[in-house]
C-alpha cells in the first residue's frame, strides 16, 4: 500500500513538472533570444500562404507559426531577384544593381561579420546557386554550408539541425541563416506535390513549366519551345516562326502552373514544420527566435508570363515575414505597417542588443508589442518600402505603388515609365498615372521615391 | 486505514486530471509529423480509403518509379508511413543549373 502512495506521489509529481514545462507559454518581457534563425523560402510569394490570406491550404506549418508569433502583412523585398534581394538583406543597405561578377560589395559590413565581432556564433546552411559562397555571401559566418547548388531544404535542414543539438549544449548566443530552394522554379517536386492541387492535368504546362526549365519561356500568355531556327533568317522572319509554334495558354494551363507552385509551397512547409518540431525537442522552444521569409516573390501568369526578375509589382516583391518566438512574442499579432527586409539586418541585431547603423528600422519592438522606439534614418515618415533593379525603381506605401526608370546618367533625375497602381491592384494591371485627380498623389510619391533613395543608395 | 484509501483515491483522481491536462495541450501544441502527413495525405487520396492507389499516385504528379519506390511492402498501395518514408527518402535537389534567377 505504501508502496502505491509513493508511486503516484512521484507520477503527481512527474505530470505537474510537464504540465507545468507544457503551459509555461507566457512571453518575457525584454526577452532575449539565444538563437535567432533566419529561415529563407527563396521565390515565396506572401499572398500564396494561408496565413496571408490564400484559400488553397499550402501552408499549415507557416500558418501555425503566424498564429504563435507575429506576422507582417506589408513586408516588401529590396529586389526581385536572389543576389539583388540578399545583397541588401545581408548588409542592410538598398542596392540597386549587383556587380558583374556578382559579389557581395566586399567595403560593406554583412549582418554576419557584426554578430561575430560580438562574440555570436555564425553559422549558414544555404542552397548554394546565386548564394554560392564564390559570390562572397559568406563573409563573416564561422561555417557556411552550400554544398550543393539550387538545392532543397532536403539538403540544407540537417545541419540547421545540427546546430540546434550544439546550441543546447552550448549556451554561446548562436544566429542561423537556412536558406532552400524549394518554391523557385520548376516546381517540380518528388511524390504527389507536382499536381497535388491539379490532379490528372495533362496540358501543355505540364511538362516545362511543372518539370522542366520553362522560366521566362511564357509571354503575353504563350508557351515557347525551344526552336532550331535557321541562325541565317531574318531576326523577324525567327521570331515569326517561334510565334506560329508557340501555344496560347487556357484558364486550364495557367491553373496549373499556380497549382504547381502551390505543391511546391506545401512542400517547403513540411521542412518548416520539422524545423520547429526540432527547436521544441531539444528545449530551446523558448530561447529560439526564427524569422521566415521569402527573397522575391514570382510572377504566375497574372500578367501573362511567370517567373520573377522581370517587374517591380507586389507579386514579385511582396514577400512574407513571420516572426516566431514564443520566449518574447505573444501570438496571434498582425503589423500592418509596411517594412522591409532591409529591417531585418537592425532587428537581428537589435534582439541579441546590438545595434546597427544601417538605414533600416529595428522591428523587434513590433515584435514583441512594445511602443516603437527606434526609427531608422532612411524610413519615410508615413512608412515606405524601397525597391530596385537594373531597370527601374519603386516605391511602396500602405496604399500606392509607384515604378520608375533608373535616374538618367545626364541629370539623375527620374522617370515614370511604368506607372502608379493601387495597393489594391497588387497585379500592376490598372495605371493610374494619366488620371488627373492622381497627379498630386504621383507628384507626392515621386518626391519621396527621389530623397529617400539619395538619402540611402549606396 | 480509511484515511489511507481517501488519500489514494484523491491522488488516482488528481493524477487522472493532471494526464486529461497535459494532454490537451500536448493537442493545442500542433500536430505532430505522422499527423502531418496524414493530412497531405487526406488531401490527395480521391477514394478516402487513407491510402494512394497507383492511379491516385499518379494523378497528383507521381512518377511510377517513385510509386515502386514508397510501396515498402508491395502491396500496390502506399499508406500514410510509405508516404512519410519516401518524403525522407525521395531527394528533390535538382540538376544544377536548371533554377535561375
Amino acid at each position: 500500500m505504501k508502496a502505491a502512495l509513493l508511486l503516484l506521489l512521484l507520477v503527481s509529481a512527474g505530470l505537474l513538472f510537464r504540465l507545468d514545462r507544457a503551459a509555461d507559454r507566457t512571453p518575457l518581457p525584454g526577452w532575449k533570444p539565444r538563437l535567432v534563425i533566419l529561415l529563407c523560402v527563396d521565390t515565396l510569394r506572401a499572398d500564396h500562404l494561408g496565413c496571408y490570406g490564400y484559400p488553397r491550404p499550402t501552408s499549415p506549418a507557416i500558418d501555425r507559426m503566424a498564429s504563435e508569433g507575429v506576422l507582417f502583412e506589408n513586408a516588401f523585398s529590396q529586389g526581385n531577384r536572389t543576389q539583388l534581394s540578399f545583397t541588401s538583406l545581408l548588409t542592410g543597405t538598398y542596392v540597386a544593381e549587383v556587380r558583374a561578377d556578382r559579389s557581395l560589395p566586399p567595403d560593406r559590413t554583412t549582418l554576419a561579420s557584426l554578430l561575430a565581432s560580438y562574440g555570436i556564433r555564425t553559422l549558414a546552411s544555404v542552397a548554394g546557386g546565386h548564394l554560392n559562397h564564390a559570390f562572397g555571401f559568406n563573409r563573416g559566418f564561422d561555417e557556411y554550408e552550400d554544398k550543393i547548388d539550387f538545392a532543397s531544404f532536403h539538403s540544407t535542414l540537417p545541419y540547421a539541425i545540427r546546430w540546434l543539438h550544439e546550441v543546447a549544449r552550448n549556451p554561446r548566443p548562436t544566429f542561423v541563416f537556412l536558406h532552400g530552394y524549394d518554391v523557385h522554379s520548376p516546381y517540380h517536386k518528388p511524390l504527389v506535390f507536382d499536381r497535388m492541387y491539379a490532379p490528372g492535368y495533362e496540358g501543355p504546362a505540364r511538362g516545362v513549366v511543372m518539370s522542366g526549365v520553362a522560366e521566362n519561356k511564357i509571354w503575353d500568355g504563350r508557351l515557347y519551345d525551344e526552336t532550331d531556327a535557321d541562325a541565317s533568317l531574318p531576326a523577324t522572319r525567327r521570331l515569326a516562326e517561334a510565334h506560329a509554334a508557340s501555344v496560347a495558354l487556357a484558364p486550364a494551363d495557367v491553373d496549373a502552373v499556380t497549382a504547381g507552385y502551390d505543391g511546391a509551397i506545401s512542400y517547403a512547409d513540411l521542412y518548416v514544420a520539422r524545423l520547429l518540431d526540432e527547436v521544441r525537442r531539444v528545449g530551446l522552444e523558448r530561447d529560439t527566435l526564427v524569422i521566415l521569409i521569402g527573397d522575391h516573390g514570382e510572377q504566375l501568369l497574372e500578367k501573362g508570363f511567370q517567373g520573377h526578375g522581370l517587374d517591380l509589382d507586389d507579386r514579385e516583391l511582396h514577400v512574407p515575414l513571420v516572426m516566431w518566438g514564443p520566449g518574447g512574442i505573444a501570438g496571434g499579432r498582425r503589423v500592418r505597417d509596411v517594412v522591409e527586409l532591409v529591417d531585418v539586418f537592425p532587428t537581428v541585431a537589435d534582439f541579441f542588443a546590438i545595434r546597427a547603423d544601417t538605414p533600416g528600422t529595428s522591428l523587434r519592438a513590433r515584435a514583441l508589442g512594445l511602443p516603437l522606439s527606434q526609427k531608422g534614418p532612411g524610413r519615410g515618415g508615413g512608412g515606405s518600402a524601397l525597391s530596385a533593379c537594373a531597370a527601374g525603381r519603386a516605391l511602396r506605401t500602405a496604399d500606392y505603388r509607384l515604378v520608375v526608370a533608373a535616374p538618367r546618367q545626364a541629370t539623375g533625375g527620374y522617370e515614370v515609365v511604368d506607372g502608379l497602381y493601387s495597393a489594391s491592384d497588387p497585379a500592376a494591371r490598372h495605371n493610374l498615372i494619366g488620371r488627373p485627380e492622381m497627379a498630386a498623389v504621383a507628384r507626392s510619391l515621386l518626391e519621396e521615391l527621389e530623397t529617400r533613395w539619395k538619402s540611402v543608395a549606396q | 486505514l480509511r484515511w489511507f484509501a481517501c488519500l489514494l483515491v484523491a491522488l488516482v483522481a488528481l493524477n487522472a486530471a493532471l494526464a486529461v491536462r497535459w494532454l490537451a495541450l500536448r493537442r493545442a501544441a500542433g500536430p505532430d509529423d505522422r499527423q502531418r502527413f496524414m493530412a497531405l495525405l487526406g488531401k490527395v487520396d480521391a477514394d478516402g480509403d487513407g491510402r494512394l492507389s497507383r492511379e491516385e499516385f499518379l494523378r497528383t504528379g507521381g512518377s511510377a518509379a517513385e510509386f515502386e519506390r514508397a510501396d515498402l511492402n508491395h502491396d500496390h498501395q502506399v499508406d500514410v508511413d510509405e508516404l512519410r518514408t519516401a518524403f525522407d527518402r525521395e531527394d528533390p535537389n535538382r540538376d544544377p543549373g536548371q533554377a535561375r534567377e
